[in-house]
């Protein structure tokens, strides 16, 4: 609903979130004729952790973004793609609705968040 | 269920008295709720503001979409919604805003895509007759050839779907861009350069005040549609009250999503 907004971002942080930025990944992905995903997590141990998925996309019920960052967390820091698309879709009801947004997005937006960026800028 | 005709309804209209922007969540919230309970009827609400704010979609991060000192700086109270989508920027007079709160009967069957433009065909053609050719633009936003005019979010409660847009009357990017994390390229991706001053797609193309365009909006859906005067309710606004207090001002509602 938003006013110049909806994918492109860039993204910033706050000056002085220091410990914030420390281990934290940062992935983004707009799915084409979608909404933008965002990913915000860590890998400890070689697994996914404090995953925070976040977005202008749409979903049904608003519960579902918790069983979204749920699924993530905790998978293998290396699951690909299609291991990470899998996981969500399983970790679905069948009553989740999305709009603009997709499991396939989701994972895109973790690996770019674990592979492409590193750090927060 | 079989799909319902706009006719179909009783529609009413509720426009009133500026109101703060947390009783606007909750309003939101409470009156989608009393249609999809059938306490009320379908409603049309024009929202008029007291306040400038920021409003965030239900699932956008805070940190990554808003610089809070900069709001707090420009005295802007930031809220989270209950619809998705994206941050929107309001100062009391920049922006059109409306909720429409129908059962989902009126877009039963229809896709997404088709449900959004299905619920704004009454604001294109309102938009029409002051000139303005506008259109759709999946996923759900009204545009024009004076560049993007409206985004629009969807939520469905129990029975009922709430439909709300906010259209950029007249904006100060400037301010927008100081208080919103956008990328700068996104706004000239919007049909503006990140050197523009305004973002007026509705003031600069119909030359009319705010007012009169709201008016030629309500005129559209009475005629289309059929609207009947409402006023809220006194236990709608006790419970929209509470909403307001309880959850939409809370920090920790606002930061669900961090």
């Amino acid at each position: 609903m938003a006013f110049g907004i909806g994918g492109c971002h860039e993204a910033h942080y706050a000056s002085g979130d220091e410990e914030f930025r420390d281990a934290h990944m940062h992935g983004e992905y707009k799915m084409p004729g979608g909404k933008l995903v965002v990913v915000d997590l860590e890998v400890r141990d070689g697994r996914l952790a404090d995953v925070q998925v976040s977005g202008d996309f749409f979903l049904e019920p608003d519960s579902a973004l918790d069983a979204i960052n749920r699924a993530l967390d905790g998978q293998p820091g290396d699951a690909d793609e299609a291991a990470l698309t899998a996981a969500l879709q399983r970790a679905l009801a069948g009553d989740v609705m999305m709009y603009g947004l997709s499991a396939q997005a989701i994972a895109i937006a973790v690996r770019r968040a674990v592979d492409e960026e590193g750090t927060a800028p | 269920m079989m799909r319902s005709e706009w006719r179909d309804h009783d529609w009413q209209l509720i426009h009133t008295l500026p109101q703060s922007p947390s009783l606007h969540m909750a309003l939101d919230d409470a009156l989608v709720h009393e249609v999809g309970a059938g306490r009320r009827p379908p409603t049309l609400r024009i929202w008029e503001w007291a306040a400038s704010a920021v409003v965030i979609g239900r699932f956008q991060s805070l940190r990554n979409e808003v610089d809070m000192q900069a709001a707090q700086r420009h005295r802007i109270e930031v809220v989270r919604r209950i619809s998705g989508g994206g941050a929107m920027f309001i100062e009391p007079g920049n922006t059109i805003t409306y909720s429409i709160y129908a059962p989902l009967s009126l877009i039963k069957g229809l896709s997404f895509q088709q449900a959004y433009a299905h619920m704004d065909e009454w604001v294109i053609e309102a938009l029409a007759t002051l000139g303005i050719k506008a259109w759709y633009q999946p996923l759900n936003d009204i545009t024009s050839e004076g560049g993007k005019i409206a985004g629009a979010a969807q939520a469905h409660r129990g029975g009922a779907v709430l439909h709300h847009v906010t259209m950029a009357y007249d904006i100060d990017a400037a301010k927008m861009l100081d208080v919103l994390r956008i990328g700068r390229e996104k706004l000239s991706d919007k049909g503006t350069t990140s050197a523009a001053k305004r973002v007026d797609p509705l003031r600069s193309q119909t030359g009319l005040p705010r007012e009169a365009v709201i008016e030629r909006m309500i005129a559209t859906f009475r005629r289309r549609h059929g609207l009947t005067n409402d006023i809220l309710r006194a236990d709608e606004l006790t419970r929209a009250d509470a909403l307001a207090r309880e959850r939409f001002s809370s920090p920790a509602w606002l930061a669900d999503v961090p």
